[in-house]
């Protein structure tokens, strides 16, 4: 699968701007999830109680782990964690947008709460990532 | 009967959630003289793992996850009951999982098997906070330090507590199991001795400590 060997480049992401984001995460995590109620898209999701927490848990464990990837320059852990939980989520009736959508949230509310700092690097690993995840499912669709 | 017919016989019972059913075969495979290592590592890990990729896939519920888990347990703590250690080696080990890490199967069997060879085992079981391993650490002395680590979500609070560890007790060995990853690993070699692939090549580790002298405390 070619999306899967391309190489998404965490490298670029300044020190500084990690720990900025660190003291943001919250903020960008309540902004994410925001996001994701307010998408038309996913008014199923939101409106089943179960599905809705998984969402919000789902965003919350991402959200550690996009810091804890960008901090050690892990981009395999990432991958390997949006991997597992398109599986997680595909088997509970999640919409196949609904990590590219996750992924575009967290570029947005980054922007957003990063205004100080360059959130600019970040936005591409995780333009990076949303490219991946749609080239995943036109395979997939294929 | 083939290692796999054992693990589908357990499976069975285990994915339903029927304790008696998976006791009485740990029973009988006892009686058979089945060693612990091919237990664990053929048939209740596997089972585990059956059960987990259930969940994942929305075939079982959390609660049927649990139920299973709480089964080899069970097990595992009926195997340490009954378990005949070896005379003591003279050395401590403190096992546990890493802070944020709540999946403590692993950690247990590697509890039951050294202790088996001899060892006098400590084991906190799940995630615990930092400050508390250390306090235990600096108490125990532990020779050797186990941990379980799954996450990447772990890696900044592991880095911390290993770096401590290292600076607190710097002849105490550390091994890490559960970490297939090879830039986890790199990022965590510095405070390391050991990577465990495997129970049996943690155990392998073990003993080569266990063969050096004891240290002068």
């Amino acid at each position: 699968m070619e999306a899967v060997a391309e190489p998404i480049s965490f490298g670029a992401i300044a020190a500084q701007d990690i720990e900025e984001f660190q003291k943001q995460k919250e903020k960008i995590l309540s902004a994410v999830i925001d996001r994701l109620d307010h998408n038309e898209a996913f008014r199923d999701i939101v409106a089943d109680p179960e599905r809705a927490r998984l969402a919000k848990e789902c965003a919350k464990i991402f959200m550690e782990n996009l810091q804890a990837t960008m901090k050690y320059q892990l981009p395999a852990a990432l991958i390997e964690y949006l991997d597992w939980l398109r599986n997680f989520l595909t088997h509970r009736n999640f919409p196949s947008s609904f990590i590219p959508s996750l992924l575009a949230a967290t570029r947005t509310a980054t922007h957003a709460f990063m205004e100080h700092c360059d959130s600019d690097t970040i936005a591409e690993a995780l333009r990076q990532l949303q490219q991946r995840e749609h080239s995943l499912s036109m395979e997939a669709e294929a | 009967m083939t290692r796999n017919d054992q693990l589908s016989m357990f499976t069975e019972p285990l994915l339903a959630g029927d304790r008696r059913r998976c006791f009485a075969l740990v029973e009988e495979w006892e009686q058979q003289q089945l060693p612990d290592e091919l237990l664990y590592n053929d048939i209740l890990i596997p089972a585990l793992a059956q059960v987990g990729t259930g969940w994942e896939e929305n075939s079982q519920s959390i609660v049927s996850e649990h139920i299973a888990t709480q089964i080899v347990k069970q097990i595992l703590a009926y195997k340490a009951f009954r378990g005949k250690p070896a005379a003591r080696n003279g050395k401590k080990a403190l096992i546990g999982c890493v802070p944020n890490e709540y999946h403590d199967v692993a950690s247990t069997i590697l509890a039951n098997i050294l202790e088996r060879e001899g060892w006098e085992v400590f084991h906190y079981g799940n995630s615990v906070p930092t400050h508390d391993i250390l306090q235990s650490a600096s108490a125990l002395q532990p020779d050797l330090v186990c941990f379980t680590m799954k996450s990447v979500g772990s890696m900044e609070v592991t880095e911390h507590l290993l770096r401590d560890l290292r600076a607190l007790l710097p002849s105490t060995r550390v091994m890490i199991g559960g970490l297939h990853m090879p830039g986890l690993r790199a990022v965590l070699a510095p405070f390391v001795d050991k990577f465990a692939d495997s129970f049996g090549d943690g155990a392998d580790f073990a003993r080569s400590i266990a063969a050096q002298p004891s240290r002068v405390a």
